[in-house]
């Protein structure tokens, strides 16, 4: 029987949100005895200690990482883990009470994937604008109607969001090597963005190296719980340039052979034809995801020669998917 | 018995038949893992008098009267035992590995219900470099690393040294004979509609298997120098495109979108504005575009065709 590990990192969190997504853990079908619980505190002021209780589960630890970061945060989480397949999930992920169950099952029907996911329903406290209502994918939700998998980057069907991700041990740990190994290298160097999902995407993409692939199911079903402050233009956007930004680093680190980056007269009038045709919002959102992908080539080209296929950590924080 | 190589052959040019017999004569794998069929599609003069396969101890001559590449796969796998069917063309060169690479692949990899490799070209005499663009549609391709996938077209075999478990196969055999579009798919005599290899991979997704490529399968396919003229180029773009469609539309219900006069209108635009950035439309990309039309014109008869139906009914 496949032993798993949650590991649920916070920073700052909303108690209420928080307190769902502990009680949706609490609720899951599969046997206590099955998986243990990690919390990790990412440098919360004033600590979540006394926000939750873990009593009830006999295998569940609450660890403090003070250096702000998912990456810092998961990285705490799954060395002191001692499962083979690491579900990670964020603080306002609500799982459905079979998630963990369906991903034992999976992990053991799919020896062959090294990251899956699975979809993702929003809940908004108030009534997101229509405007931004086609961009809530950016929000992390996804509606997943039939199970893709694929050892294939391109294909975006298969790649799972950060959220709910459940991530063979041997995959999280090299990517953390990998990490890990790039950190000191750019220790100097620039540090991204501070919204994009690029870690995660890393992170399922390491599979890969392993001659593993990745997929999406759609019997893991979760709720990603969307405060109102999330639900304005203004963040969309502010995560459009971080998906630009990131996109065009990981399209660059997992990059196959084209470094050729510049855009030509061709692109160019695509991307106005787009830009006329597209509504009010969708304009900002083009021209957001743009400034970070531009942001992202001038952050390139501003580097020293960096060998492919190298990790690095994007950014010190990103968004709790 | 593991595997089955069957080469579906009508009229075949003697020389091209001789290569590829020769290159599974030395094959890697041992005889005794593997059956050889060759289907004789109604040539002309029956293969069975003329071919010898003496040298492999599981080959055999079978003759299939009905005319059609789909027919005569139909009868392959009908008369194949093995657990892995390797459909090969008789203008194909397998790499001497292919069949031991392709068990190989089939133990490691069972999720995968079809795959296949790079297939490369090898010219009677050398193309016209303005007609590179439409060399794809030889299907010709690279592949440059493993790729594979349960949706999606991005990672399906080609036709030429295609490899399907034998529960894949026998799927695909009982949807199709019951089904009269799926079975006129594929080439018959001089017509070039193909399709037929895209249906047999894609019958994978309905058992829940996936599809791949793989870099370390070869084959050579040997191209004769009357399909190198650009009629013979164009026509082949044009089917395969316009098969293409019609397979797509019969799997998933995507149909090419149907362009009205502004719809042409806008492509001239387009088109006049790709001239003005000095990168006019390949022969391929014209080529795309007769067969997505062709293919959305029939859909479309194809769709009123079903609605009269169900208004009759």
């Amino acid at each position: 029987m496949a032993n798993i590990s949650v590991i649920l990192c916070t920073h700052n969190p909303r108690e209420d949100y928080l307190q769902r997504t502990v009680d949706a853990l609490r609720a899951q079908t599969l046997p206590l005895d099955q998986w243990e619980l990690l919390i990790v505190d990412n440098a919360s002021n004033p600590t979540i200690e006394t926000l939750i209780n873990i009593t009830w589960h006999q295998n569940a630890r609450l660890l403090v990482e003070s250096e702000l970061g998912k990456n810092p945060a998961l990285s705490r989480g799954i060395s002191h883990s001692t499962g083979v397949l690491i579900v990670i999930v964020d603080d306002d992920n609500v799982l459905d009470p079979d998630y963990l169950t369906n991903a034992v099952a999976i992990y053991e029907d799919y020896p062959f994937l090294g990251a899956f996911g699975g979809s993702m329903e929003g809940e908004f406290e108030v009534e997101p604008p229509s405007s931004i209502t086609p961009y809530l994918e950016g929000l992390a939700i996804r509606k997943i109607t039939r199970d893709h998998w694929s050892n294939a980057k391109e294909w975006s069907e298969a790649t799972p969001f950060g959220a709910g991700m459940c991530v063979r041990r041997e995959v999280a740990e090299l990517y953390f090597e990998r990490v890990r190994a790039d950190r000191m290298r750019f220790a100097l160097g620039p540090r991204g963005t501070s919204l994009g999902r690029g870690e995660d995407t890393d992170m399922a993409w390491t599979s890969l190296l392993l001659s593993k692939g990745t997929g999406c199911f759609a019997r893991l079903r979760a709720t990603h719980l969307i405060s109102k402050d999330r639900l304005t233009e203004a963040y969309v956007e502010r995560l459009y340039t971080g998906f630009g930004y990131a996109d065009e680093i990981l399209a660059y680190q997992h990059a196959d052979s084209s470094d050729n980056y510049n855009e030509t007269a061709l692109d160019m009038v695509r991307y106005w034809f787009r830009y006329v045709r597209a509504s009010r919002f969708g304009r900002k959102i083009l021209s957001a995801r743009r400034s970070g992908q531009k942001k992202a080539r001038e952050t390139l080209l501003k580097m020293p020669a960096v060998p492919r296929l190298m990790s690095f950590e994007l950014g010190s924080f990103t968004p709790r998917f | 018995m593991k595997l089955s190589a069957i080469i579906c052959t009508h009229n075949p040019r003697e020389d091209y038949l001789r290569r590829a017999l020769e290159a599974l004569c030395s094959q890697t794998l041992p005889f005794s893992d593997w059956e050889f069929l060759l289907i004789d599609n109604d040539s002309d003069e029956p293969l069975a008098l003329r071919v010898d396969l003496s040298w492999h101890p599981g080959g055999r001559h079978i003759r299939e009267e009905e005319l059609g590449l789909t027919p005569a796969r139909l009868r392959g796998i009908a008369e194949a035992v093995g657990d892995l069917l390797i459909f090969v063309d008789d203008d194909n060169v397998l790499q001497r590995d292919y069949l031991e690479t392709a068990l190989r692949i089939s133990v490691t990899h069972p999720h995968l219900g079809a795959f296949g490799g790079s297939i490369e070209a090898k010219f009677e005499v050398e193309p016209d470099p303005r007609l590179e663009s439409l060399l794809p549609s030889l299907a010709i391709r690279g592949v440059r690393d493993t790729k594979w996938a349960n949706f999606g077209l991005g990672s399906i075999p080609y036709g030429a040294g295609l490899c399907v478990t034998a529960k894949v196969a026998q799927a695909y055999a009982a949807d199709t004979s019951g089904s009269e579009i799926r079975r006129r798919l594929g080439r018959r005599g001089s017509s070039l509609v193909g399709g037929e290899d895209l249906d047999l991979a894609m019958t994978s997704y309905d058992l829940w298997l996936g599809v791949g490529l793989f870099d370390e399968l070869v084959v050579t396919h040997l191209i004769d120098k009357r399909r190198l003229s650009p009629q013979y180029l164009h026509r082949v773009c044009v089917e395969g495109n316009y098969s293409f469609n019609i397979v797509r539309y019969l799997r998933t219900g995507i149909a090419p979108r149907h362009r009205g006069a502004i719809g042409s209108v806008m492509d001239s635009l387009k088109r006049m504005v790709r001239i003005c950035l000095g990168q006019p439309w390949t022969p391929a990309e014209k080529a795309r575009r007769q067969g997505e039309r062709r293919a959305a014109r029939d859909i479309r008869l194809l769709q009123m065709k079903r609605k009269i139906e169900i208004q009759t009914m």
